[in-house]
């Protein structure tokens, strides 16, 4: 559906008048990108759904206190997205004992070169061995963009914590990655350049 | 020339690779199940309307509805209290103007009446039951037959026979009665002066009531 972004403020105007019509348009227009928002967080398909639905549930519901001036409605409805999705599965969430001195992990733990030629859905089997709470910090801080204290706020955890769960996150991404042959061989070539 | 991501967007990019699961129309008859549960539309009560009227626009319509109605009461209210002040004054008028007329068929009637009774030459004794009072004479004037009969009977019959005619016997009842146009060859005027007796002359038509009173005059001849 090719929806401007003008056009999405009128849908999201319309929305706030409880007009069905706008709702089904504004709910097709984002489905695919907060499906995968959701996708991304939660590996089971049904339990996605369930947090979709549940995440434009409270978008309807709360739509009137949604400020355009303040930004923009895809950004909005997304953190929606990530709230329903970790909540969901939030009794997963078992952050144990992790020090408070934690170092600043590397940045590109992946070579921008080797991740362009990952595909996402590899990448993505390998975040899902990771225990549930290091890589819901790691999504929050690396796909997300959150910082350590809007995740600390989010999970209800200190940064340091979150600190430690992202370096512990990065660290063993690129020890599965090095392990998987092509993988490693792109990583070599990456590091290389 | 290529355009380099920044590392986080390079992430986002990759995320936007993922296969999208399920259907969007399949996940929206779900979706609109959960919307009627819980926000059914006719929860919606306050619709705004499409034509939005600005809040000067209102403003401007209550001060000149305002001014409408102070402009339309003033031009119905005032004329009505002026009438109610002015009616009187003139109908007070009007009384004043009618009770000289109303004075002079008084004294003329008594004048006549004592001529009568005294037994003077040239009066008739003609003695109508209608009062000196405000009737449309034009309507009796006209039926000429009736009141021609009436004064032959009333004046030339008694004359001719010699009989005198009693004032009592005169005194019929006031419906029977009708007003007679005076027969000028016989009677002399009694109160009227020159000028008056020439305007009566002249307007035979009687337009104005005060002409119709003086001819009323002229009844007791």
């Amino acid at each position: 559906m090719n929806v401007t972004k003008k056009q999405a403020q009128k849908l999201v105007e319309a929305c706030k008048l409880n007009d069905r019509g706008a709702q089904e348009a504004l709910y097709k227009y984002y489905y695919a990108d907060m499906m995968q928002v959701c996708q991304t967080y939660l590996a089971e398909e049904e339990l996605a759904r369930e947090a979709f639905n549940t995440g434009f549930l409270t978008v309807f519901e709360s739509i009137q206190k949604f400020d355009p001036e303040r930004g923009e409605p895809g950004a909005w409805i997304r953190k929606i997205m990530i709230h329903a999705s970790i909540d969901l599965y939030r009794a997963e969430l078992k952050f144990g004992n992790a020090g408070d001195d934690a170092p600043e992990p590397e940045i590109e733990f992946i070579p921008p070169p080797v991740l362009g030629k990952l595909y996402f859905e590899d990448i993505l089997r390998h975040i899902r061995t990771l225990p549930y709470a290091t890589q819901t910090v790691f999504i929050l801080s690396v796909l997300d963009g959150f910082s350590h204290r809007e995740i600390g706020e989010q999970l209800n955890i200190s940064e340091g914590t979150s600190r430690w769960h992202l370096s512990e996150a990065k660290k063993q991404l690129r020890r599965l990655l090095e392990n998987k042959p092509a993988a490693a061989e792109l990583m070599e070539r990456g590091e290389g350049k | 020339m290529k355009k380099t991501l920044s590392y986080p967007e390079l992430w986002k990019q990759k995320q936007r690779e993922l296969p999208v699961k399920g259907s969007p129309d399949a996940e929206w008859q779900k979706m609109r199940v959960l919307l009627d549960q819980r926000l059914p539309v006719a929860a919606v009560t306050k619709k705004p309307s499409r034509f939005k009227v600005p809040k000067w626009g209102l403003k401007m319509f209550v001060a000149v509805s305002t001014v409408a109605a102070v402009y339309v009461g003033s031009r119905l209210y005032l004329p009505k209290k002026h009438q109610d002040t002015v009616k009187p004054a003139l109908l007070q008028t009007h009384r004043d103007s009618l009770a000289p007329a109303v004075k002079s068929v008084s004294s003329a009637r008594d004048a006549a009446g004592s001529a009568i009774r005294a037994g003077k030459p040239g009066f008739i004794p003609i003695v109508s039951g209608v009062a000196p009072r405000l009737i449309d004479h034009t309507k009796l004037n006209n039926d000429t037959s009736k009141s021609q009969r009436i004064v032959a009977d009333s004046i030339r019959a008694p004359s001719f026979l010699d009989i005198p005619v009693h004032r009592d016997s005169l005194l019929s009842s006031p419906a029977e009665a009708v007003p007679l146009k005076p027969v000028r060859d016989s009677i002399s005027p009694v109160d009227l002066s020159k000028k008056d007796a020439q305007k009566d002359t002249q307007d035979e038509g009687g337009k104005s009531l005060k002409k119709k009173k003086r001819r009323k005059v002229s009844i007791f001849y």
